[in-house]
């Protein structure tokens, strides 16, 4: 396998080899992304799983085995309901990634779609939108996801759209930049001089080739929505008991910290480990997108 | 070079200065008390809430006309001496030579005013206390005559509660609605500075008519989170601090420079039904609920060892509660079964809401309530919600179940029910109404203290058990630690701890 990348590679790989084989090829070099990738693959399959790799339910509550350090029954040791702590941290790690995914989502489509309009058109329509993100801009992202939750009352759903609103005005305006960068180019002009529908050059033409910095900013964007809902979460805006969530994991603990504190410890390893993780694989994809660096 | 020069004289000024101010630390005896509470208080208005660290505040700040002793008696305070006229009609002799914060000298028309003030819609929050205050009748300048509408044994008593607090007229008129953050009172303490949020500083008042305190200065911080009080109390950073959690009562225990104290609260938490709502209103689906939770047992995991589970609405510290002849709740899964087939529900298909605030202890018992519960089939839900938030949330009805916690302020049987389960009670989020209920509240407070009001008690508790508008969950302890030089502290019963006669000893 490797050196069959090798010769591909010093065959003048670039022309024989896709755009995505390109990427996936300068990101393999990178160990630091490819850690973030293990990782995130690895959550993701605790997320889908859940229900067949947790060892005991995330729910049973068992009043005789309270605050339990790790054991081999729990190999985490247990909560002060004496649930299991690990089983926690794996169901946990489904809510965390929808979060993070479904609200990315959210303000990628919200915010691409604003940021295209925006930059496809221009004037007006552009001076409107965009001030309006400036307004949201001035808030600080965490402050606004605080007031939307607090004006829609907390759960998962509401958590998902007050962290994916919070960040659009990010998306709206990576995308419209790329959008003016693109929107001069001579085949943008000549899909206009042949007469396609604006709505077709923008979702054909314009997007496709301004993906890099979108899928950057989207990654680096999880890790970012999954600090803040578990912000939120800490501060009981988030998901509701019984279900688990690393920062309301965080926060039911710590009044334990001094005695107990495993019941902190394993939840916040597991969101710094999880960023960390979406930051070096953002990384990673930053540098393996970015034309300038190709060799 | 010249610059150089030129910044000398500048820089040598900075230098003196800092030695002096070095120097300017005195180093004297200890003379400022720093508490740390759990909440901020919301208003220093003796009539502006029913909150215990407003209520705190306002008992350095104000002086009442009685005060309570630890066993219930009344004692004088600014009224030396008092007769009973009638059942509806007291006459207070009031002390001469009480000064106000502002110099002013207290006199009969303060205390009309005062009183008077808590009956207007300014004191909407305190109304279980002023409900029956018809007027205050001014004889002269030291002397007063309090008609009620109706016999009310309860109320002379809680002149000694924070809404009984004597105000000065011409203060309040003056700061109108800013008062609550610029009180005039004629207590101890006078009110210096508030951070809200943070800290509030008072002052020793030294031309207090009574005994002035001993230290000059009162600083009360708060602290919402358990584990930083009690940090802060043992680097030393405050002198007194409360509540403390379960967790944290063996470390200051064991701790040589600290000093824990607790004692039995005149307090309940409970998780209340929606007595409106359906099938909440059914009294089956209310007893069925009750039976399938372990109320013992949630106690006893969630507080491991403080306080305990009630069987009665009254509290055990309070006269006339039965609670220690009742036997304790029992779980019955089998009987919560038959209740609910009774009703015609079915446990597998019925989802619950479980509202609840921030308090740790609250969404840990609702999240055990939650799961045995689920036992039966129940799905319930919980909502945390914020203080102001949930309390909001409550009024408007829409709840099924909630938990809240009550205090006896003040310790007459009276006020441990009707400020839950009187239909006209602003603070009856159960929303019970029930004219049985009504009447007994009102026969037990016309009634003198005795055995014939001890009876209606025992009925109403009965009846309270059998009709179930609530499940019982937990009474409370007082837990407060110290450092070991704070003397003339202890924790109250009802929260109120006074700090008018504490002292540091080297």
């Amino acid at each position: 396998m490797n050196e069959n990348v090798e010769m591909v590679a010093t065959t003048g790989g670039r022309k024989t080899r896709s755009q995505l084989g390109e990427v996936l090829f300068r990101l393999r070099k990178s160990p630091l992304a490819m850690f973030g990738l293990a990782v995130v693959l690895i959550l993701i399959f605790c997320a889908l799983f859940a229900d067949v790799i947790a060892p005991h339910s995330y729910s049973k509550q068992n009043l005789s085995h309270m605050f339990e350090a790790p054991s081999r029954q729990y190999l985490l040791g247990t909560d002060e309901f004496g649930r299991d702590i690990l089983s926690r941290l794996i169901y946990g790690a489904r809510v965390s990634l929808q979060v993070g995914f479904i609200a990315v989502g959210i303000a990628l489509f919200v915010g691409g779609l604003l940021g295209a309009v925006s930059g496809y058109y221009g004037g007006w329509i552009d001076n409107g939108i965009m001030r309006v993100m400036d307004v949201l801009l001035s808030i600080p992202q965490t402050l606004l996801a605080i007031a939307i939750v607090a004006a829609l009352g907390p759960g998962l759903m509401n958590l998902m759209i007050a962290v994916g609103i919070s960040a659009v005005p990010n998306y709206a305006r990576i995308v419209r930049s790329s959008v003016l960068s693109i929107r001069g180019m001579e085949f943008i002009e000549a899909a206009r001089a042949v007469g396609s529908p604006d709505i077709r050059i923008i979702l054909k033409h314009i997007l496709p080739n301004s993906m890099a910095p979108i899928i950057v900013q989207s990654t680096l964007g999880v890790a970012s929505a999954i600090l803040n809902a578990a912000g939120l979460s800490f501060i009981g805006l988030g998901i509701q008991p019984p279900y688990p969530e690393w920062g309301a994991m965080l926060s039911g603990g710590r009044q334990y910290i001094r005695d107990y504190p495993h019941l902190t410890l394993y939840p916040g390893l597991a969101i710094m480990i999880t960023i960390l993780a979406l930051n070096f694989l953002g990384d990673g994809l930053r540098d393996a997108l970015d034309p300038k660096l190709k060799r | 070079m010249k610059r150089v020069l030129k910044g000398k004289p500048v820089m040598m000024f900075l230098c003196v200065m800092m030695v002096l101010g070095i120097l300017a630390i005195p180093a004297f005896a200890k003379d400022t008390l720093v508490v740390a509470d759990q909440y901020d208080a919301t208003t220093m208005d003796p009539i502006g809430h029913n909150d215990v660290p407003s209520s705190r505040a306002c008992f350095e700040v104000y002086d009442t006309l009685v005060f309570l002793a630890e066993d219930g008696t009344i004692l004088p305070g600014l009224a030396e001496k008092w007769e009973f006229l009638s059942g509806t009609e007291y006459k207070l002799f009031l002390r001469h030579g009480v000064k106000f914060h502002n110099g002013e000298e207290m006199k009969a028309s303060d205390v009309k005013y005062s009183l008077e003030r808590a009956t207007t819609d300014l004191g909407a929050k305190i109304r279980t206390y002023s409900q029956n205050l018809k007027e205050v009748e001014v004889v002269d300048d030291y002397t007063v005559v309090i008609h009620l509408k109706s016999v009310d044994f309860s109320f002379f008593p809680s002149l000694a509660h924070s809404w009984g607090s004597i105000v000065s007229k011409k203060a309040v008129e003056a700061a109108g609605e800013n008062f609550g953050m610029n009180p005039v009172g004629a207590g101890p303490f006078k009110f210096v500075s508030w951070q809200k949020g943070n800290k509030y500083t008072l002052e020793r008042f030294d031309d207090y008519w009574g005994a002035k305190a001993k230290y000059k200065t009162l600083e009360v911080r708060s602290i919402p989170e358990p584990t930083n009080r009690t940090i802060e109390l043992e680097t030393g950073a405050v002198d007194i601090a409360y509540p403390i959690i379960t967790n944290e009562i063996k470390r200051i225990e064991e701790n040589k420079n600290l000093v824990l104290l607790r004692r039995p609260q005149t307090s309940i938490t409970y998780m209340g039904f929606n007595c409106t709502k359906k099938p909440f209103d059914d009294v089956r689906v209310r007893r069925a609920i009750y039976a399938a939770l372990d109320t013992v047992g949630i106690q006893k995991a969630v507080w491991r060892g403080v306080g305990k589970a009630p069987s009665s609405l009254i509290p055990e510290a309070i006269k006339y509660s039965i609670a220690q002849e009742l036997p304790p709740h029992v779980q019955d899964v089998e009987l919560a079964k038959k209740l609910f087939a009774e009703a015609g529900i079915d446990p597998k298909t019925f989802t619950l809401q479980i509202w609840t605030n921030e308090r740790k202890e609250r969404v840990d018992m609702a999240t055990i309530i939650q799961a045995q519960l689920e036992e039966l089939g129940i799905k319930a839900e919980i909502k945390v919600l914020e203080w102001g938030a949930y309390l909001n949330g409550l009024q408007e009805k829409t709840h099924d179940l909630f938990l809240l916690g009550w205090v006896s302020t003040v310790p007459d049987p009276n006020f441990a029910v009707s400020g839950l389960l009187e239909s006209t009670a602003g603070s009856n989020y159960t929303f019970y109404a029930d004219k049985k209920m009504d009447e007994l509240l009102a026969k037990g407070r016309s009634m003198p203290d005795g055995e014939e009001r001890a009876q209606v008690y025992r009925e109403m508790q009965l009846y309270i058990n059998d009709q179930v508008p609530m499940c019982y969950l937990h009474n409370d302890e007082s837990i407060a630690g110290t450092q070991k030089n704070v003397k003339g502290f202890n924790v109250k019963a009802n929260e109120i701890h006074s700090f008018r006669e504490v002292y540091f000893e080297d």
